[in-house]
């Protein structure tokens, strides 16, 4: 499955925009425009999260390839990661696409320098969520009937407790502690940061923040990955077709 | 009486590049009532297009068909209440349900009474061999047992004409023979059946006669028999034997050919004159050959001399 | 005639079982039920979070038409196309049975599975947040949720027929919904979208079903609720009737193309 032009534009990234459009709605009825901008911030930036890589290993096994990559020398991770390292291009393009969007629908006038940060911390939250979704599908990947679950168990998640409609301060300590680790907190409060016109250092603080998170998360795939495959061979759930 | 008949039947199928593509040309076949049927062709020759549209399932571009006199392509619910469809392969089938539930799914879609559904799923689970896995699913089932609940399912309506594409497909051989006595059953039922298949020995056990099909043309109609009689008259000797007693048996009177046969040592005789096939049996045994036996064309080789031996290509 | 509607009451009930099977048995048709109702996590936060406890209700009434809505549209939609792949549909094609009639009853069953969502939101919102949904009008309630299921199942009918059949792109099947959540008004009511789009909101059977969610939460007494589960039944009938016509229609279209299955 792989997007055209129109696939991408008329069912991707339309389905995009009405959830925006449904923010500044919820905006509106609230007649609060920091919230409001609050919102559409935070929902524009994490239309770019890269939860769909839960499928990867799902599709190896369907297309019958995983087998012949457990078997091939070498570590299985670069495969299944570069299969679904396209999709981050995606991801960032659906987060842009829909800044522009509110700027041109709704006058939705974002600062310069918010948007400068945007650019870096939009694609640093693609590929931390990417790292992280990569991992998750690896452990799923003997059961693929659960990827879509754990697609949108992930998105709801990222998108509730992650500060991207309220911030991550709303909810109880343990879930603050959870919302760290996540990918997106840190990168997400790197952009709001630079929006507000807060200083360099925060930015570059959370924006190091979200990469470390990031950063650990691919490591853990990487290992799982393998681990996984030999896991695989252990129990006989890996099939040739 | 005719149970399936097709007259001038043709389907062209646009393609949405290059030239059209002609599934049919003009086909016409008649099935009696009570008949097995075998379809044999190459891949792509026209078979399954030729189901489907008995079946309901495809429009002809050209020609009629009609199953029990029921026109195919208008009387719609008569001609399905009156067929049922065997597919080959893992498809066509619900792999979360049970094979009871998906008879009783199945036998609801096809108006079969209720109280009459209870008792008729399990007499079909038990003729088909499945009774004892009737409650597990299906995606459990190895490839022959979803074949034969592929066939309950067919059979659920009690349909009198049956339509069987490519059944044994992945079978093995001792499912496949057990596949044949079914066939059989239902013929002294009294079914009509339409198969499909590349399995030269299933069509030459099961089948009264046989269409051969390529191109979506109909080169041949006949029994098994026949259609051997059609590659040669002559009777045929097989023997094995040293090259130099082969030739001594091939100048004997009354032998039209002599041909060897692989490798091994074996070689083939026709008798062109019947009253000198003993003389020439009684030389071959004469000269020590112990390894003797007559024989007549199979199917496979009336096929492959009809059809063209064209290889793995289409 | 009593026979006939015996056996034919019968025959959906046998379809019925078996869809209700398949749901329970397939995880992945589960997962409005499961995902859905999350999204009240989110939208009650925002609402507790600007101190408009009272807005809490619209929370719920998203929660519970998205659920049944996404049942119907995203699994109930897809069913033909499934069907198609698995080399079901023709075999069910060539039955005496109309395919129209064992779909749109195989729908209704999907559809009514999100019901689930009232619940799991009811229950988020009183136990995750400590929130009161008292439910002063429970007949009224279900009246509203069994026509709402009614309606859902008629447009999933329409929907599984022009997406399912003409092979349309899944992707454009999945983005036509959220246009017609926003002009329903699921989450926010339909006064605060710009006046053009306010006219089409009421043909959509979503407006009706949320403004009537909504005042089933409130205690006041509900106005015109007769008519208003009126017009909700009959836009759920008249678009289920398309969607029988649409997928005979189909069905032809398909068996003249040659392609009923996909192989």
């Amino acid at each position: 499955m792989f997007w055209n032009w129109r696939t991408w534009l008329f069912g991707w990234l339309s389905r995009i925009l009405t959830g925006a459009a449904s923010w500044v709605l919820v905006g509106r009825l609230l007649g609060d425009t920091a919230r409001l901008n609050y919102l559409l911030l935070g929902n524009a930036a994490v239309a770019g999260v890269g939860t769909f890589a839960v499928a990867a290993s799902a599709w190896e096994r369907w297309d019958g390839t995983y087998a012949l990559l457990v078997v091939a020398p070498g570590s299985m991770a670069p495969a299944m990661m570069g299969r679904m390292a396209v999709w981050i291009l995606h991801w960032i393009g659906s987060s842009f696409a829909t800044f522009v969007f509110l700027w041109l629908a709704f006058s939705w006038q974002p600062p310069m320098m918010g948007l400068l940060v945007a650019i870096p911390g939009v694609t640093l939250l693609a590929l931390s969520t990417y790292a992280l979704s990569l991992f998750l599908g690896a452990c799923i990947g003997r059961v693929p009937a659960l990827r879509n679950i754990l697609i949108n168990l992930l998105t709801s998640a990222i998108l509730v407790l992650c500060g991207v409609s309220v911030p991550v301060s709303f909810w109880p300590r343990w879930v603050q502690v959870i919302a760290a680790v996540l990918p997106t907190t840190h990168a997400l409060a790197a952009i709001r940061a630079g929006f507000a016109g807060q200083p360099s250092w925060e930015v570059a603080r959370d924006m190091g923040l979200e990469a470390l998170v990031g950063f650990g998360w691919l490591t853990l795939a990487a290992l799982t990955i393998d681990r996984m495959a030999e896991a695989g061979r252990a129990d006989g759930s890996i099939h040739f077709s | 009486m005719i149970a399936v008949e097709a007259i001038g039947l043709g389907r062209v199928y646009d393609a949405k590049r290059g030239p059209p593509v002609r599934a049919l040309a003009g086909l016409s076949i008649r099935i009696e009532q009570g008949e097995v049927h075998g379809l044999l062709g190459p891949n792509g020759a026209g078979k399954t297009t030729l189901i489907k549209i008995l079946s309901t399932l495809l429009l002809p571009t050209e020609g009629s068909a009609n199953v029990l006199g029921r026109d195919v392509t208008r009387e719609l619910r008569a001609v399905r209440s009156s067929i049922g469809i065997v597919l080959g392969g893992d498809r066509g089938l619900h792999s979360q349900l049970s094979a009871r539930e998906t008879l009783h799914y199945w036998a609801a879609l096809y108006n079969v009474a209720a109280r009459e559904t209870t008792s008729r799923v399990e007499s079909l689970l038990q003729r088909v061999g499945l009774l004892e896995r009737a409650e597990a699913r299906v995606e459990t089932y190895s490839r022959g047992m979803k074949q034969r609940l592929h066939l309950a399912r067919g059979l659920i309506a009690n349909a009198p004409v049956l339509f069987l594409d490519e059944p044994t497909i992945g079978m093995d051989p001792l499912a496949a023979l057990d596949f044949r006595r079914l066939i059989a059953e239902l013929r002294n039922e009294g079914r009509t059946i339409l198969l499909t298949t590349h399995d030269m020995a299933e069509a030459e056990a099961v089948c009264d006669r046989v269409s051969l099909i390529d191109h979506g043309r109909l080169i041949a109609v006949e029994t098994p028999g026949t259609l051997a009689r059609l590659l040669t008259q002559h009777e045929r000797v097989d023997f094995v034997a040293s090259e130099a007693v082969a030739a001594r048996v091939g100048a004997q009177p009354g032998v039209s050919k002599l041909t060897k046969l692989g490798t091994t040592g074996s070689y083939r005789v026709e008798i062109s004159d019947h009253a000198a096939l003993s003389a020439v049996l009684a030389h071959i045994v004469g000269e020590g050959v112990t390894s003797v036996r007559t024989s007549a064309p199979s199917l496979e080789e009336v096929y492959i001399h009809l059809i063209g031996d064209r290889g793995l290509r289409v | 005639m009593m026979v006939r509607l015996q056996s034919f009451v019968f025959q959906l009930w046998v379809i019925a079982q078996m869809q209700l099977r398949l749901s329970r048995r397939n995880v992945e048709d589960l997962l409005p039920v499961i995902v859905m109702p999350l999204l009240t996590f989110g939208s009650v936060a925002i609402f507790i979070d600007a101190k408009r406890v009272d807005l809490v209700g619209h929370a719920l009434t998203a929660s519970t038409l998205l659920t049944v809505g996404q049942m119907g549209f995203f699994v109930g939609s897809d069913l033909v196309s499934l069907e198609r792949r698995d080399q079901l549909l023709e075999l069910m094609v060539a039955t005496p049975t109309a395919y129209g009639v064992v779909l749109a009853a195989r729908i209704s069953v999907i559809t009514a599975l999100g019901l689930l969502g009232i619940v799991e939101g009811w229950l988020i919102v009183r136990f995750a947040f400590g929130v009161p949904v008292p439910l002063p009008h429970m007949p009224e309630l279900l009246a509203t949720l069994l026509a709402t299921v009614a309606a859902a199942s008629g447009m999933a009918t329409l929907f599984s027929a022009l997406f399912g059949l003409a092979r349309t792109s899944r992707t454009f099947q999945h983005a036509i919904n959220g246009p017609f959540y926003l002009l329903g008004g699921v989450l926010v009511p339909v006064a605060y979208l710009p006046t053009w789009a306010q006219h089409l909101s009421p043909f959509t059977f979503f407006y009706w079903s949320a403004g009537l969610l909504r005042d089933c939460f409130h205690p006041e007494a509900i106005h015109s609720l007769g008519g208003r589960l009126a017009i909700i039944v009959a836009l759920g009938v008249s678009f289920g009737g398309s969607g029988v016509l649409v997928v005979n229609r189909m069905l032809h279209r398909l068996r003249r193309d040659g392609a009923l299955g996909l192989s």
